[in-house]
């Protein structure tokens, strides 16, 4: 890809120019409001509409709240390998049918699956609505895979794994660093999860999960775009309405226990062309109060080329080719992160002491006002430009239900950035990055690594990252 | 996309993207099966207005009045991409493009950081086969603020020497994980030897070697010389009004010298069999691509080549796909794209397998295209692949970028209003007879480039046995300068690609 060598645009600032802090002020605009309009059957399934006629589209999202943190233990990968089934036939649907018909009529469609929950979606010349949602409604109603399909559905999400995880440089970075910031929640394995436990998968796991997940009482049906809302909540209730309400929802996912020391991994890795250095912070669950401030350090820490870990790290010292500063907001609680990737001849040690005193910097000098109306501005205009299509409208919505539990946080989100102060932003860093809330992850090229080891160890597979962890 | 960036999004998208989709259900169905809905009529499409108008210097405007949002884009194309750049200086429209905005005649760096960010916005560069691109995204009331950086950086880059060796260096660690991405190596070895000595071939990032040599004054040259009025494009899109934003672009680029245009070198390549291995003998998968020189935008045949690409690879439903994926499931995706350029540019189709069904994806993806050129397309296909193309038509002008795109290739390739308002029909009109024509003119299944990437002694054999014999190339002596790819010396060890201590 084009910009493959060059740094991030994500990436980061510090103030001070030759003029001084430079500030904008406040953007005179405010994103558009999202107006819906909520319904929900009588076998529990929750509707959701929002009205956008300015192209003759339509988009019908799926949202199912179940996601990999639901998986029974030995069946990583399991929710995103059934996802994939999702498209091999129903009672009504043959196994090509679902997407020969979408792709006749020009339409995008796909379906991902997260920690949290798993999401299907079509975007379509608005004529078609009745006909999606009847597609859609057919597989809540029914599954009907074949073996043959199954076994061949299987093979391709293990390709998928090779592809994205295996192959590619830093593809196993994440599924490290994941598995040593927690040890007991399933938020330890990535969603793709292992070839293992992908191999012990059966059909007749496939049919539980359908019975146990699949259901109208955990799903949520979002439409938005071109459509006339009374006709098509008569066809939802037409093709839907009679589908049979599910058990109540297992959800028992184990907790993860407080972290009370720092954990310290360094990992050797064919596939990790330059060292990376993490660390990773335990934080609050989506919706908590807390989070605003968060998100608002990390886009002071990332977003630009004046963000702080961009302009030290990457400009100034030029220790890394890349530095940020993220959050991973998940439903139970996620990831504060900082990274870098180093360049050069720089020492993973140079990297960790930069980083370290950024996270210092937060927790003790108050952010300046410039750098908190310029993140501000930037979670404003995010909004503005992230709600363009019907798509990432639908998106939007469907996040705001099912995950944040009240469809009308879409909305008002916004305001609570707005109000962030410095002090947040302190408060936040002090409570959030305790040293002993920290795991720290070195990744290291294969050919970084000492050679022979006092006791000799069996040498790990070519694309296993062979990990050491140290007390 | 950056590394990191593919590591964070692999995170949140990570297991799903990409829908199974495969063709027999063996159980047996309820014997009543309900008729599925049938669609209300279409809507007509229309492609949305725009207005246009073209400087004394030769810069033409475009403006597209989107109101839903209030954000606004502006997107200037100017002919300043990798083609213009000599072959010893790969890179070097890169280089230029992103050393752009790293420093001004009025603001530093950092400065430029600052000014774009406090607002929000993003402010990108970036250079592709033909076109330089700057564009900037901001909300719809900052429409002074970009006009001012957007032709700040245009018109009055400095390329300070201290930015260049900074940029350098992130350019040499990047090249580093290039060569260390199977797939990257795949699609830079199959674009560098399919066109010769074109340089649409060469590698847009350029290499350790390229990298290193250039200077700042190759640069600047290049801007001088490619960063003109004439031949460029400035498309202001969203909410803003014409009247205001032409007259606020003028006042910003009407001082704009003009300058001499320079031609595109013809692409002239015969189709011959070559099979080429770049061997990592660490790779789990392999990166297959197969293909031949293509057809240029203006060629007759572009409609039917869409079509064409529709049926083959371009779309989920497409054959490469079905045959690849969903009958046998050796691959997560495989696909095909015709690029389109001046000149003619590549035709490509590639997957990627693990390392053990390297050989029998590979024919698979040679039997697909032989296929196609041997039968005549089914006639309810035929008409499924055109409503696809057609049919999509409308969600890909749903956003302002995705309209500006459209206006903005329309416009370089010598087209108007009238091409994008029969762009449907056009295709629509396309007929089995003519896909069947072109197939058996431009496409040469047997005579294709092979280029793979992955680990060459566990396929070697097959290969042989299958297809005759093949170049191997090892990783570590790739070079994309070379014609043959070979490096003539080994890379030197002090540089920054092989970091190890």
């Amino acid at each position: 890809m084009l910009n493959r060598t060059l740094p991030p645009a994500l990436a980061v600032g510090l103030l001070l120019t030759a003029h001084g802090a430079v500030s904008a002020g406040t953007l005179k605009v405010a994103p558009p409001e999202i107006k819906v309009r909520e319904h929900q059957l009588a076998n529990g399934l929750k509707v959701i509409l929002h009205e956008d006629h300015s192209v003759p589209v339509a988009n019908v999202q799926v949202w199912y709240h179940v996601g990999s943190k639901d998986e029974r233990p030995g069946r990583s990968g399991f929710a995103h390998l059934f996802e994939h089934l999702m498209f091999k036939g129903s009672a009504n649907v043959g196994s090509e049918e679902h997407k020969a018909f979408l792709s006749s009529i020009g339409g995008r469609y796909n379906a991902t699956t997260d920690f949290d929950r798993t999401l299907y979606f079509e975007t379509f010349p608005s004529n078609y609505l009745e006909r999606v949602l009847w597609l859609e409604a057919d597989r809540m109603r029914s599954l009907n895979v074949s073996e043959e399909n199954f076994l061949s559905e299987r093979d391709v999400v293990k390709e998928e794994r090779r592809q994205r995880i295996e192959s590619p440089p830093f593809g196993r970075l994440f599924e490290v660093v994941l598995d040593k910031t927690f040890t007991t929640h399933p938020y330890r394995i990535l969603p793709i999860g292992s070839m293992a436990d992908l191999d012990a998968a059966t059909i007749a796991d496939v049919r539980e999960f359908h019975t146990t997940y699949y259901v109208p009482n955990n799903a949520t049906l979002v439409v938005a775009g071109d459509f006339e809302p009374e006709e098509t909540l008569r066809w939802i209730e037409t093709w839907y309405g009679s589908i049979p309400t599910g058990k109540p929802i297992p959800r028992n996912v184990p907790k993860e226990p407080v972290q009370t020391a720092e954990r310290r991994t360094v990992a050797y890795d064919a596939n990790t062309p330059l060292p990376a250095v993490i660390f990773t912070y335990h934080m609050p669950e989506a919706g908590h109060p807390d989070l605003y401030a968060l998100e608002v350090a990390a886009n002071i820490l990332s977003n630009g080329q004046s963000s702080r870990l961009y302009r030290k790290m990457v400009y100034d010292q030029q220790i890394a080719l890349q530095a940020g500063g993220q959050t991973i907001v998940l439903e139970d609680p996620g990831v504060f992160f900082f990274f870098a990737i180093l360049q050069g001849d720089h020492t993973v040690e140079e990297a960790e002491t930069a980083l370290q005193e950024e996270v210092q910097r937060l927790q003790t000098t108050p952010v300046s006002l410039p750098e908190l109306e310029k993140a501000k501005n930037q979670l404003i205009s995010q909004e503005v430009f992230q709600r363009q299509t019907v798509q990432d409208k639908g998106e939007a919505i469907g996040y705001a239900s099912v995950i944040l539990g009240d469809v009308s946080r879409v909305n008002k989100e916004l305001a609570q950035f707005q109000k962030v102060t410095a002090d947040d932003v302190l408060r936040v860093a002090q409570t959030y990055f305790k040293p002993a809330s920290r795991t720290v992850v070195h990744m290291l090229p294969a050919a970084l690594k000492p050679a022979e080891p006092a006791t000799p160890a069996p040498a790990p597979p070519a694309n296993e990252p062979k990990t050491e962890t140290q007390p | 996309m950056t590394p990191i960036r593919t590591a964070v999004t692999a995170l949140a998208l990570l297991a799903g993207i990409s829908p199974a989709l495969a063709q027999t259900t063996q159980e047996p169905k309820p014997a009543m099966k309900q008729t599925p809905p049938p669609p209300k009529p279409a809507q007509e499409i229309h492609f949305p207005a725009f207005e246009e108008k073209a400087l004394p210097n030769g810069l033409r405007l475009v403006v597209i009045e989107q109101h839903e949002t209030p954000s606004l884009s502006l997107q200037l194309l100017v002919p300043a991409g990798k083609v213009y750049a000599p072959a010893a200086k790969a890179g070097l429209a890169d280089a230029t493009a992103a050393l752009m905005r790293e420093g001004t005649q009025t603001r530093s760096s950092q400065q430029i950081a600052e000014a774009i960010d406090a607002v929000g916005g993003t402010l990108d560069t970036a250079a592709g086969l033909e076109s330089g691109f700057v564009s900037v995204l901001v909300t719809s009331d900052q429409l002074d603020l970009g006009l001012d950086l957007l032709s700040d950086v245009v018109l009055r880059p400095t390329f300070p020497a201290e930015e260049l060796d900074r940029w350098r260096g992130q350019t040499l660690s990047g090249l580093a994980i290039q060569q260390s991405d199977p797939g990257y190596l795949a699609t830079a070895g199959f674009q560098r030897l399919v066109l010769g000595d074109h340089p649409y071939g060469m590698p847009s990032s350029g290499t350790v070697e390229s990298i290193q040599k250039l200077t700042r004054d190759d640069l600047a040259a290049f801007h001088q010389r490619r960063y003109i009025p004439n031949g460029s494009i400035l498309a202001m899109v969203g909410d803003v009004k014409a009247l205001e934003a032409f007259a606020k672009a003028e006042r910003a680029f009407g001082a704009w010298k003009k300058g001499e245009e320079a031609p595109i070198p013809e692409v002239k390549v015969t189709p011959k069999r070559r099979i080429v291995v770049i061997d990592k003998p660490d790779a789990v998968q392999t990166e297959i691509r197969v293909g031949e020189i293509g057809l240029a935008f203006r060629d007759p045949d572009h409609a039917t080549s869409e079509v064409y690409d529709a049926i083959l690879g371009a779309t989920p439903s497409s054959r490469l796909f079905e045959e690849v994926r969903q009958k046998r499931g050796l691959s997560y995706g495989a696909n095909s794209e015709f690029r389109l350029a001046m000149q003619p540019g590549w035709f490509l189709a590639g997957t990627n397998t693990k390392t053990e069904s390297t050989v029998e994806a590979l024919g698979v993806v040679l039997d697909v295209l032989r296929d196609l050129n041997a039968r005549p397309v089914p006639a309810l296909e035929l008409a499924q692949r055109k409503t696809y193309i057609t049919g999509a038509f409308p969600l890909e002008i749903e956003t302002p970028d995705g309209i500006a795109g459209k206006v903005l290739e329309a416009l370089k390739f010598g087209y108007g209003k009238e091409y994008l308002e029969t762009y449907r029909s056009r295709l629509d009109a396309v007929t089995a007879e003519q896909v069947a024509s072109f197939a058996s003119r431009r496409i040469h299944p047997d005579q294709m480039l092979i280029v793979l990437a992955g680990n060459a002694k566990a396929f070697a054999k097959d290969l042989e046995a299958k297809l005759g014999p093949f170049e191997t190339i090892p990783v570590s002596e790739v070079d994309l300068l070379q014609p043959d790819l070979r490096a003539k010396t080994p890379v030197t060890p002090e540089t920054p690609a092989k970091t190890d201590k």
